[in-house]
């Protein structure tokens, strides 16, 4: 896709131009924009009562040392409604003990979120009660970043084309390091959008076939001119409207 | 908290007042103006300030001298519904206006933010959300609110801090969403 190439070009050269805080300035034009987006593909069910489990944006950065990396923009996820989870998702469940599994969750937690330069007062594993599957992929993911071309975002981001994997279980190719823990939360069906500011990532517990009209309508959502140059609500409108009639897989 | 508004009422109102005509006689610079909902805070930070005078800042910015006159209007009207059936907390605020950019003072549970805006969005969004809470939801959802808006603020003053930001805000809305599910 020559968006990708241009893009890329593009801000490679504001990198050359100035450091991270070019770069930064797009994450601050998000905000609520961005969430309301997310928040749209998961928590409110389209016309066929479908919705994702979870959307993630990865953002498109800049290290210290100039180089493009995706990272955690933001993101929105929900619990499995009645019915979703599949016969084939519970056999890829981890099969460790609950409260050892607990337990092992919010060590794992502590552990990223002291990695990752937190301090210890806003430890939050502390307070969390219980970590369910969908909850435990969903922060685990926070911590993560892409340098470009690696991972199923960074590989995405690069190649400029999307992804879209519907049998997640089935699929032989680690396509990205979380796969594991996508897999334990049930996902079957797992999509990558680039657009030209980052990759959203959309999941869902059930077997969704590709959707070119998804792909485009995401696509154009979650571009630069979406999130930063429209005004804030005709852009969260249209995309709902426009996700509304078009329907998911499920007509 | 005991509160007696029927006191307070008349003598902070008059205090704004003074206020209100000094600044706008400094103040020459003008602001879009601030949201509606301004008048109904009024009324309630005229509570607060009884209680607390030291601690809470209430300088509110007029845009124009009609606005002015409905504010004054408003505060009678105001007072009394606020008294009797709002929760326990009291949100207030007041607003600073420099040249180039923008204070805002929310006082709030006794403790007090203080932070410089670079946009009046940004300050929409705050006295919007801060509405919103005090007419649906507990005190202690506004205040991860706040604390979300605040770390919002942090995004803006350090730029170079990046993902580490979108993420504690991730975060935030996520623990806020579990609690509000949890109960």
């Amino acid at each position: 896709m020559a968006a990708a190439v241009l893009g890329t070009k593009a801000f490679d050269f504001l990198i050359s131009r100035s450091v991270s805080s070019e770069c930064s300035l797009m994450s601050v034009g998000n905000g609520e924009n961005l969430q309301n987006k997310l928040s749209d593909l998961v928590e409110h069910p389209n016309a066929a009562n479908f919705s994702w489990n979870y959307a993630i944006f990865w953002q498109l950065s800049c290290s210290k040392s100039g180089d493009l990396v995706l990272g955690w923009g933001d993101g929105c996820c929900r619990e499995p409604s009645e019915g979703e989870e599949s016969a084939i998702s519970f056999i890829f469940k981890p099969r460790l003990g609950n409260e050892t599994q607990q337990r092992m969750r919010k060590r794992v937690l502590q552990m990223l979120h002291s990695l990752f330069g937190g301090i210890d007062e806003d430890n939050y594993a502390i307070v969390l009660d219980k970590v369910t599957d969908t909850e435990i992929f969903f922060l685990a993911s926070m911590y993560f970043s892409f340098p470009k071309g690696e991972g199923g975002p960074g590989k995405c981001y690069e190649s400029g084309k999307h992804i879209w994997i519907s049998d997640v279980f089935k699929s032989s190719f680690d396509f990205y390091v979380r796969s594991f823990l996508a897999k334990s939360a049930g996902m079957q069906t797992v999509v990558f959008i680039p657009t030209d500011v980052g990759v959203v990532e959309l999941g869902s517990m059930r077997f969704i076939p590709e959707n070119s009209e998804l792909l485009q309508l995401v696509g154009s959502s979650f571009s630069s001119f979406s999130l930063l140059g429209m005004p804030k609500k005709s852009a969260a409108v249209t995309a709902v409207t426009d996700k509304k009639n078009g329907d998911g897989p499920y007509v | 908290m005991s509160i007696s508004p029927i006191e307070l009422d008349f003598f902070s109102i008059e205090r704004e007042r003074e206020r209100e005509r000094e600044r706008r006689d400094s103040f020459a610079a003008s602001k879009p103006p601030i949201l509606e909902r301004k008048r109904s805070f009024h009324g309630i930070q005229s509570i607060v300030s009884k209680l607390n005078p030291e601690i809470v800042k209430t300088v509110i910015q007029s845009a124009s001298l009609d606005l002015n006159k409905s504010l004054r209007v408003e505060n009678h009207n105001s007072i009394s519904p606020f008294t009797l059936d709002t929760p326990t907390f009291r949100p207030s605020y007041g607003e600073k206006n420099n040249a180039e950019t923008e204070e805002m003072t929310i006082v709030f549970n006794g403790k007090v933010f203080h932070f410089d805006l670079f946009s009046t969005h940004k300050v929409q969004n705050i006295l919007k959300l801060a509405y919103e809470e005090q007419v649906t939801k507990s005190a202690q959802s506004l205040e991860s609110k706040v604390s979300e808006i605040l770390l919002e603020q942090d995004l803006l003053a350090t730029l170079d801090r990046g993902f580490p930001l979108a993420r504690r805000k991730s975060l935030l809305r996520f623990l806020d969403k579990r609690k509000e599910r949890l109960i």
